[in-house]
């Protein structure tokens, strides 16, 4: 078994199965996203569940035709597999976004938006730069994306993983391809997505920038995303790039004052001094 | 891991016919928990209940006074339930079979929207026209839910509270219990405003920036697009807003990127820090 497998793999598994009780096992495999081995390991789970020797399953495999076929007590005609948060996930991300919908599927989609339209009463305040399905087209991506704190973009060679959220919102997380580490991506923050590589100059500051300031009277530690670490009545954070350091102090401007680095003080003040003469003179 | 997924599959199964369920019940009916200790079985019990709820299974203990019946019962699937009650044959293999292709369309974490458990614990509420109560804040609030809205990352309860209407912040609303008293009221409210849209302090302003910079930062101040000319490369956008602070940040982040082009206010900056 591989360590992605979980609970929701089973009952994923229990999904298809009640929707059809005999499958192409190449079919099953893909649906379900997992190796042959994994498909094989869930299909044994489920051939050994029982109550007072009562089997739910009888699993048949036929290696020929390459048919899985399955018979199961009622159980599971009652067994909802399909949870609150997996549709109110769906409808957020449906609402979020004009998603690039196949065009046999556009018409399902409505309906199961109207559907869900009578049950979830959910307004929105975020737009993307670009459509959320198209970030899983493929498994080799271009994007250009504007990091925290930058104004320039930036690309990267992706292979799209998942999304989830954080404080920053929702966020893409996937493997850059050339340092092969995962990255997490803002979402609203990703402009544009290609299949072929977009010619960027990636002018981003990497090396970690150490920010030292105090807390202004009004604010405590809690007030702030980060775990601060404190070294007498100075707080510091050694954040990953400049770039981040830079937004850090520009959404806390109120919260601190800095005391250095002397690069990143020099910096905000010509930002402040910028939007005095020229957008407020 | 394979006793655990068997066991979770057994413990949901046992929640089949909507009935209240004992501790005993439970015990007796799951082969893993029949053998062991007390204690024990409370130990396994309490880390399967967490495992289901990880997954969006929420095993609820009813001890309503009025009630003589108590036990555990099961929350999580009131959606699907209600949806596989109003669509004929056809039309849900249709629902399921697009809930199908969109999970493959779009591979997104179980936590992606914040604390299901509570979303769906007031989604409920909200359709069966029920009160819910909360501590937020240190207070004990009583009110009718009505919505959410998800805004400026940050997830927003629109509700009741008395006569008021008011906005709460989700990540603040702690220890929700749904009321027993259904259809309390209509929710028919499709829409409302947030209490930042009835301000009477705004400013209106419009801007000239590259459309990605806007879309990147914008929400670093709440506002509200009066009007917006996007051609992709560049966006004209003209907003309202009472964010004084969060505006001054925005433009500090797009700084010489972005172009002021009206601004309904001549005291801004004094605003700025004394908000």
């Amino acid at each position: 078994m591989s360590s992605k497998i979980d609970f929701q793999n089973i009952l994923d598994l229990l999904s298809m199965i009640k929707q059809k009780d005999k499958w192409e096992l190449n079919d099953l495999i893909e649906q379900l996203n997992i190796t042959k081995k994994d498909l094989f390991y869930l299909l044994n789970v489920l051939s050994e569940i029982q109550s007072d020797y009562d089997l739910f399953f009888d699993i048949k495999v036929n290696e020929d035709n390459q048919l899985i076929t399955f018979e199961y007590s009622s159980f599971l005609d009652d067994f909802q597999t399909i949870t609150d948060g997996d549709l109110f996930n769906l409808y957020f991300l449906l609402k979020i976004d004009d998603l690039a919908i196949e065009d046999s599927y556009k018409n399902n989609v409505s309906i199961f938006i109207s559907v869900l339209d009578e049950y979830i009463n959910l307004d929105k305040l975020t737009e993307n730069n670009v459509p959320i399905s198209e970030l899983f087209t493929n498994d080799n991506l271009f994007i250009e994306y504007l990091k925290l704190g930058s104004n320039t973009p930036t690309s990267y060679n992706i292979k799209p993983l998942t999304l989830k959220s954080n404080d920053d919102g929702v966020v893409l997380d996937a493997l850059d391809q050339e340092s092969l580490k995962v990255k997490s991506f803002v979402l609203s923050r990703i402009i544009s997505i290609n299949e072929t590589e977009v010619v960027t100059k990636n002018i981003s500051n990497k090396s970690s920038t150490k920010v030292e300031f105090e807390i202004n009277e009004k604010y405590n530690q809690q007030n702030f995303k980060q775990k601060l670490n404190k070294s007498g009545n100075t707080y510091y954070y050694e954040f990953y790039s400049y770039e981040n350091a830079l937004s850090f102090a520009i959404e806390n401007i109120e919260k601190i004052s800095l005391l250095s680095p002397q690069a990143l003080i020099k910096d905000l003040d010509n930002r402040k001094q910028f939007i005095t003469t020229n957008i407020f003179s | 891991m394979k006793n655990v997924f068997k066991r979770l599959v057994l413990l949901i199964n046992l929640f089949n016919d909507n009935s209240l369920t004992t501790t005993q019940f439970i015990k007796d009916n799951i082969e893993d928990y029949r053998n062991l200790s007390d204690a024990a079985f409370r130990r396994s019990f309490e880390r399967d209940k967490s495992l289901l709820k990880e997954f969006g299974y929420s095993l609820r203990y009813s001890n309503d006074k009025w009630d003589i019946e108590k036990g555990y019962y099961l929350d999580g699937n009131f959606l699907i339930n209600k949806i596989q009650k109003k669509l004929d044959d056809e039309e849900y293999q249709n629902f399921f079979s697009t809930y199908i292709y969109l999970k493959n369309q779009l591979k997104f974490e179980k936590n992606l929207t914040i604390n299901l458990d509570k979303i769906g614990t007031i989604n409920q509420a909200i359709n069966e026209g029920k009160r819910i109560g909360f501590d937020y804040l240190n207070k004990y609030r009583k009110v009718k839910p009505l919505g959410f809205r998800y805004s400026y990352n940050n997830w927003y309860l629109a509700a009741y509270d008395g006569k008021s209407f008011k906005t709460f912040l989700l990540s603040n609303v702690e220890n929700i219990k749904s009321g027993n008293i259904p259809n309390l009221f209509e929710n028919d409210v499709n829409e409302y405003n947030f209490s930042w849209e009835d301000t009477k302090s705004e400013f209106k302003a419009t801007l000239m920036t590259k459309s990605a910079i806007y879309k990147a930062n914008k929400n670093l101040f709440k506002h509200k697009i009066v009007s917006a000319n996007d051609d992709d490369a560049y966006i004209e956008v003209e907003i309202l807003s009472d964010d004084y602070l969060g505006f001054y940040k925005f433009l500090l982040q797009a700084c010489n990127d972005v172009k002021v082009l009206h601004l309904s206010t001549s005291d801004f900056m004094d605003k700025v820090f004394n908000e």
